[in-house]
């Protein structure tokens, strides 16, 4: 099936169903005002019995998935209160309205290479085996670390799946393969949803990506509107398979009779859009970043740096929101199960005694002191100068240099979240701009 | 915000710092800039007196420019301060951090400043190309020397949601706070919504303050060498300009926080750190948080894990909040730094209930003496001692 057509309106039922086969992601609930965190496991809503009036509308436990995760307006004016209950109010429609809102705050990233991730389980006194005689170290994987079910992402961004490429370069390498990576990334299809309305912070196309780019997608929706005078209807996804998984999975919903096939309207719709988009994110776009190299090559020492770092607080708010940056560190902790639980292991595993411990991968951030810190003491990366200058060099010269494509989608976020309004997009173009002055040949001469 | 004409306040502000940096008075003006954003201001360093052109202050300066201070090589340094950035000046003298004579202070009175959250949560799905603030004296008219539109804003207000259609819902919302009242600041936002249709919505200013605005005890400098009015005037400070804070502490949120048990309690506080991802960016924007090494970054031994284990993430946030027990001036800016929306501010300002109820302390409004737990009288009350 190449390409299918859903209402709006059937959209839970389409999750619903692929829920059965598959453990379904979307964009998840804000963690406060300011739009959703990341992504979170869709939870079908239990259909009410022939007959019977559906669940309360003021059950959370029911409602969580449609109207919490949409934190809505709760200043202190009259609407405040009010427009909360009205909205606790909304059934299933909520769930397209949501994903209207450009990104989540917490990039796709996160499903592939979580914050932390438990890497290696270990006891060191004796038991799971260690030397056969009650002493001694053994060595397993910790539970629920690699994923069994597989995954369907339903809603994700061209920008953040077009990161999920310039990850696979670094996990997915021949040399060094990941297989925490490697096996999330398999067993995930992704569908994405093209930009009708881009961010004023986007600028994907700048990054070679584009509103509707279909990099690291297995399906592409339209989000079309509802056609004028149809006040009824929210409107449609066209989803268009990218790779024959994608392909695969609309054929699974075709045959659940949840859609059809698109017209010829639809088609010049969805082009439409595309046009639309391209036209409104082209006005102040950043320099192009994919030759970015060619003068970050040569101005290493440039007194720039010591400008554009003054006020850069030393965060990792743009690291770690950065759907492409894949820093990470390893540490060593307690065992959350043993510790917690006086000895038993977390859901029904075997008795596991106190003295083990989990390796856990986390992300890093090439902005904190601590990254780069020596035993010995010394710090390659002193002050905020180094610091930011490597966080630009690794994106646009380092990274294309040796994988050849630029760390950076275009997707805004560090331009939004950075508490200080540090924005990227200048920089690239500040950059772009010492090139243009041959400033970098004379610096690197 | 580029089409509007700078404040009276902007002028003044400008004229001043130029002359400080041309007269050699200072070496570097640390202020606030236009950001690259509607609505977001960006802190700016001049050090020569054209940079000074690029200065301003309104309700979008967000940032505690005092966390600048301990960074700064130059000799010299002018702060253009808010009440709360001015108040962690004097605790930098408190704290031995820097000396009173390098600082020079640029007192501005503030009315409070953005909370983007706020925003972020009011637009939705909306995308926002254009906001600005707004004065209205009466029924849908403009303020004196403020660039137009302004009356269609206010005129428009119960469409100001109101984009029909798809949209839905969030069209269907009320606007919040729509009555216009007099002399009233308001927020003019404009943008397209998710199908690109053009809206435009006028707030009140409070729906989008942010809270530790709402209960500022010191919307004015203390110890200013020079205050600039809200009409471009200047005043000269005499360090005798505003001591003290503006009225008495209220602690109504924290009052209703400790009525809870104390399950309830600890439920809302994992609920909240649940949130963080360790980004570390309230220790970062907090002024108190100058520690060379945050004992989270300790490696030998390392003091707390690493991952987002929800233990070490309550012990950071902890910890955290106790070291700036009698420090934090709740300026707020960890609460508008945090990209997760986690409301640290209730940590901070239960310990500031603390300091105020038990030992009648609010900080940063001394720059001698000693900090309040560098001192002890025998008749201290020690309820707190477990």
């Amino acid at each position: 099936m190449a390409a299918l057509k859903i209402t709006k309106m059937a959209l839970n039922s389409v999750l619903a169903l692929m829920s059965e086969r598959w453990d379904v992601f979307v964009p998840s609930p804000s963690p406060a005002p300011g739009g959703p965190s990341g992504f979170r496991l869709f939870e079908p809503r239990p259909m009410p019995a022939p007959g019977k009036p559906g669940p309360s509308e003021r059950d959370s436990s029911v409602n969580r998935q449609t109207c919490d995760e949409d934190t809505l307006w709760n200043g202190t004016g009259q609407g405040g209160q009010k427009g909360r209950d009205r909205e606790n109010h909304l059934p299933e429609e909520r769930l397209p309205q949501f994903l209207r809102r450009v990104l989540t705050v917490k990039p796709l990233k996160e499903l592939f290479f979580p914050r932390s991730e438990p890497i290696l389980g270990y006891c060191v006194d004796g038991a799971f085996g260690g030397n056969g005689d009650g002493t001694g170290v053994s060595v397993f994987m910790p539970e629920g670390v690699l994923p069994g079910k597989p995954r369907v992402v339903f809603g994700a961004r061209p920008c953040d799946a077009a990161s999920l490429t310039v990850l696979d370069r670094v996990f997915a390498d021949e040399a060094y393969p990941d297989d925490f990576y490697i096996s999330r990334r398999k067993n995930t299809i992704i569908v994405g949803l093209g930009c009708n309305v881009p961010a004023p912070t986007c600028f994907c196309p700048a990054t070679g990506g584009d509103p509707f780019g279909t990099a690291g997608l297995d399906v592409l929706a339209y989000d079309l509107p509802a056609l004028d005078g149809d006040g009824s209807s929210q409107g449609h996804y066209l989803m268009k398979a990218v790779t024959r998984e994608g392909e695969a999975l609309l054929g699974f919903l075709s045959e659940a009779h949840l859609g059809e096939g698109p017209s010829e309207s639809d088609e010049r719709a969805c082009m439409a859009l595309e046009e639309r988009a391209r036209k409104a994110i082209a006005a102040g776009l950043p320099a192009d970043t994919q030759s970015l190299g060619r003068v970050l090559g040569g101005i290493f020492n440039h007194p720039y740096w010591a400008t554009l770092h003054e006020k850069c607080l030393g965060c990792a708010a743009c690291t770690y929101l950065c759907p492409t940056c894949h820093c990470f560190d390893i540490s060593e902790e307690p065992d959350p199960g043993a510790s917690r639980s006086g000895g038993e292991s977390p859901k029904g595993g075997p008795e596991r005694p106190r003295l083990t411990g989990v390796r856990v991968r986390n992300w890093d951030s090439c902005m904190f002191p601590i990254f780069t810190l020596h035993t010995s003491g010394h710090n390659p990366r002193p002050t905020g100068l180094e610091r930011v200058r490597q966080r630009v060099m690794h994106k646009f010269y380092y990274f294309p240099e040796n994988f050849g494509a630029v760390a950076c989608v275009g997707c805004g976020r560090c331009v939004k979240y950075c508490p200080v309004n540090l924005d990227i997009r200048e920089v690239i173009s500040h950059i772009a701009a010492l090139g243009g002055t041959g400033v970098a040949e004379s610096i690197s001469a | 915000m580029s089409a509007q004409s700078p404040s009276a306040l902007t002028k003044t502000l400008r004229e001043f710092c130029a002359g400080l940096l041309d007269e050699g008075r200072v070496d570097v003006v640390v202020g606030f800039g236009r950001g690259t954003l509607p609505l977001r201001s960006t802190p700016v360093f001049a050090r020569n007196p054209d940079d000074a052109s690029r200065l301003i202050f309104d309700a979008t300066c967000e940032n505690n420019l005092s966390v600048f201070v301990p960074k700064l090589k130059d000799k010299r340094i002018a702060v253009v301060a808010k009440g709360c950035d001015s108040r962690w000046l004097n605790q930098y003298i408190l704290e031995r951090q820097t000396e009173g004579e390098r600082l020079y202070v640029i007192g501005v009175r503030c009315q409070g400043v953005i909370d983007r959250k706020k925003l972020d949560a009011y637009l939705g799905s909306r995308r926002l190309l254009e906001g600005r603030l707004e004065e209205i004296r009466g029924q849908g008219e403009c303020g004196e020397g403020l660039e137009g539109e302004g009356a269609g804003g206010t005129g428009g207000v119960e469409g100001a949601g109101g984009v029909k259609g798809a949209e839905g819902v969030e069209g269907a919302r009320p606007g919040p706070g729509v009555s216009v009242s007099d002399g009233h600041i308001k927020w003019h936002l404009e943008g397209n919504d998710a199908e690109g249709r053009p809206w435009a919505a006028s707030l009140d200013f409070e729906d989008l303050l942010s809270d530790s605005c709402k209960v500022c005890v010191k919307k004015g400098p203390v110890y200013a060498d020079v205050v600039i009015g809200e009409n471009g005037e200047t005043v000269k400070g005499n360090g005798e300009t505003a001591k003290g804070p503006e009225r008495e502490p209220s602690f109504d949120d924290v009052k209703e926080v400790e009525g809870a048990s104390i399950e309830e309690r600890w439920k809302a506080f994992r609920s909240e750190v649940s949130k963080c991802i360790r980004c570390y960016a309230c220790r970062q924007a907090c002024p108190g948080c100058y520690c060379k090494e945050c004992f989270v970054d300790r490696s030998a031994p390392r003091w707390i894990g690493g991952s987002d284990d929800e233990t070490d993430t309550m012990v950071f946030h902890l910890m955290r909040a106790m070291h700036l027990a009698g420090r934090c001036v709740d300026c707020g800016a960890c609460v508008r730094a945090c990209p997760m929306g986690v409301d640290l501010g209730l940590l901070n300002r239960k310990l500031q209930k603390d300091g105020w109820v038990l030992f009648h302390h609010i900080a940063g409004f001394e720059r001698e003496g000693k900090p309040l737990f560098g001192t002890f009288l025998p008749d201290d009350p020690n309820d707190f001692i477990l």
